[in-house]
């Protein structure tokens, strides 16, 4: 069985809004989300700007019973999939059942059940923990949280890949509506590690920019974080055709490859694996492209690599491409990073106005592809590419379709 | 009813979510409506506010009704400021 895929639903929240067209608002705008960190003190902070979400209460979210077993980083992946489930007209759903899938990507799930609960026992010499920790910090607990809202009750885990982990959950989910195995997922990415610690690790690397994030642009110092989630209802595409929902775009390929090099070192080659990969399982060829969402992190290594990786897929079409970092608006949302990508890339096409790369100061001669610098572009994208490219050498490309009816209108 | 048994009913209706009428001595987790996930807050919720460590063979999940949780703490705080009186003793 090979079925074609339809997305019908998409929700996304980060620092540019708490849904899709508060965050795609900001987007087309070219308005950047990367402020002064509020959540955690920054006199300790070298890198202290982040893309936080903001305006989000809770409280006013969720049941206070159910509030007390959510971590951030599932509540980020229940506002997001409520909004998803609105979209494709499934919000009342509480008992889908087991023709359906919840596969969802994090980086490191709960960390911030993980910090406060460790800064109990060693800074301030606890006793004990919320008997919650474990069940709140669990990387799965996101995707648990969704089956249990709507009584989803076939294959659902979590998929870690650091920063590819959301294309892998998407890319995975794509592949069993496909195929059959379930008739409905809802799948993305979601992450909350605006914390101390997390904050402290990343500086240790080096691979924080001071400023702010200005990816494929002369002047970049490197990443700058964000957090949220995106979420997806996939299924097959007459399926949604039959039940009257709407199409916003068709998922039709998936690549996936690791480097088997380094640990933190990209590599062109298998970035370029990867996104042959969702090009052929796709069906596509290079100049079937019209916009490629780049994983674009403003580092001194990816962008280059992510540059030479295109040259070599694409070759002449490379040129034609428009090709953005949306994490100059969002940051780099690790797990969920591909989530809100995808999310973005949908409405671009649904708009036909491609995001631009905000924080753009000027070339660098290492990056000289098309990067729609700080000013959107109204222009219709047939098919585009979304890249994730993770610490661990681990790659994940996701190929979109304009809807058929879409297709045919143009 | 002494505070040892006032701020454990208040705990049980605050971290159960219900009406503070509703506990009483004989009740018991079933009648609460009390489920394990429950307890295990209520227990978590005791230790932070006696200042306690609540050992499972003291107050497992198995507890019964309202006043077994009242008796098992009241010893283990009887226990913890006869310790603090005379330290080693206890």
């Amino acid at each position: 069985m090979n079925r074609r895929v339809a997305i019908t639903g998409v929700g996304c929240i980060c620092g540019l809004g708490n849904d899709l067209p508060a965050v795609w608002a900001e987007a087309a705008a070219g308005r950047s989300a990367i402020r002064p960190i509020e959540n955690v003190d920054q006199t300790r902070l070298i890198a202290k700007n982040a893309a936080e979400v903001r305006g989000f209460d809770p409280e006013t979210r969720f049941d206070p019973k159910l509030l007390g077993a959510l971590d951030r980083v599932s509540q980020f992946a229940l506002v997001a999939a409520e909004e998803a489930m609105r979209g494709a007209g499934l919000a009342g759903e509480t008992r889908i059942g087991e023709m359906a899938a919840v596969i969802l990507g994090s980086g490191v799930g709960g960390m911030t059940t993980l910090d406060e609960s460790f800064r109990k026992l060693y800074a301030e010499n606890g006793v004990r923990v919320h008997p919650f920790t474990i069940p709140k910090l669990m990387i799965n607990a996101p995707a648990c949280q969704i089956t249990m809202r709507y009584g989803i009750t076939g294959p659902a885990y979590a998929v870690a890949s650091a920063c590819s982990s959301a294309n892998h959950a998407i890319g995975t989910a794509f592949h069993m509506v496909r195929q059959g195995v379930v008739d409905l997922a809802l799948t993305g990415g979601t992450e909350a590690t605006i914390t101390l610690g997390t904050l402290k690790g990343w500086e240790a690397l080096r691979v924080m920019a001071p400023d702010t994030c200005r990816p494929f642009s002369a002047g970049r110092r490197g990443m700058v974080l964000g957090e949220g989630a995106g979420v997806f209802v996939l299924e097959p595409l007459d399926h949604a055709i039959a039940r009257g929902a709407t199409v916003l775009v068709e998922l039709v390929g998936f690549g996936m490859s690791s480097d088997a090099g380094d640990l933190i070192a990209p590599s062109a080659d298998g970035a370029a694996r990867a996104i042959r990969g969702a090009l052929r399982d796709g069906g596509l060829v290079p100049t079937d492209i019209d916009y490629i969402n780049a994983h674009g992190t403003a580092t001194p290594a990816n962008d280059p690599t992510e540059t030479k990786a295109i040259k070599a897929v694409f070759g002449d079409h490379a040129a034609k491409l428009a090709v953005s970092s949306t994490k100059s608006m969002h940051g780099h949302a690790l797990g969920a990073a591909g989530a809100l990508e995808l999310a973005i890339t949908i409405a671009a096409m649904r708009a036909g106005i491609v995001p631009p790369t905000a924080n753009y100061l000027g070339p660098d001669p290492a990056c000289d592809l098309d990067y729609v610098p700080n000013t959107a572009r109204v222009q219709p994208v047939r098919a585009a590419l979304s890249n994730s490219f993770a610490f661990g050498g681990l790659n994940a490309v996701i190929a979109v379709k304009q809807a058929p009816s879409a297709r045919v209108v143009a | 009813m002494d505070e040892v048994e006032t701020k454990i009913f208040d705990i049980i209706a605050k971290e159960a979510r219900i009406d503070r009428a509703l506990v009483k001595s004989d009740a018991t987790m079933e009648d609460l409506k009390i489920a394990s996930v429950d307890l295990v807050q209520i227990v978590f919720a005791i230790e932070v506010e006696f200042d306690i460590t609540i050992p499972e063979e003291a107050l497992g999940l198995d507890v019964k009704n309202v006043d077994e949780v009242v008796v098992a703490v009241r010893k283990l705080v009887n226990e913890s400021m006869a310790g603090s009186k005379a330290p080693g003793t206890a």
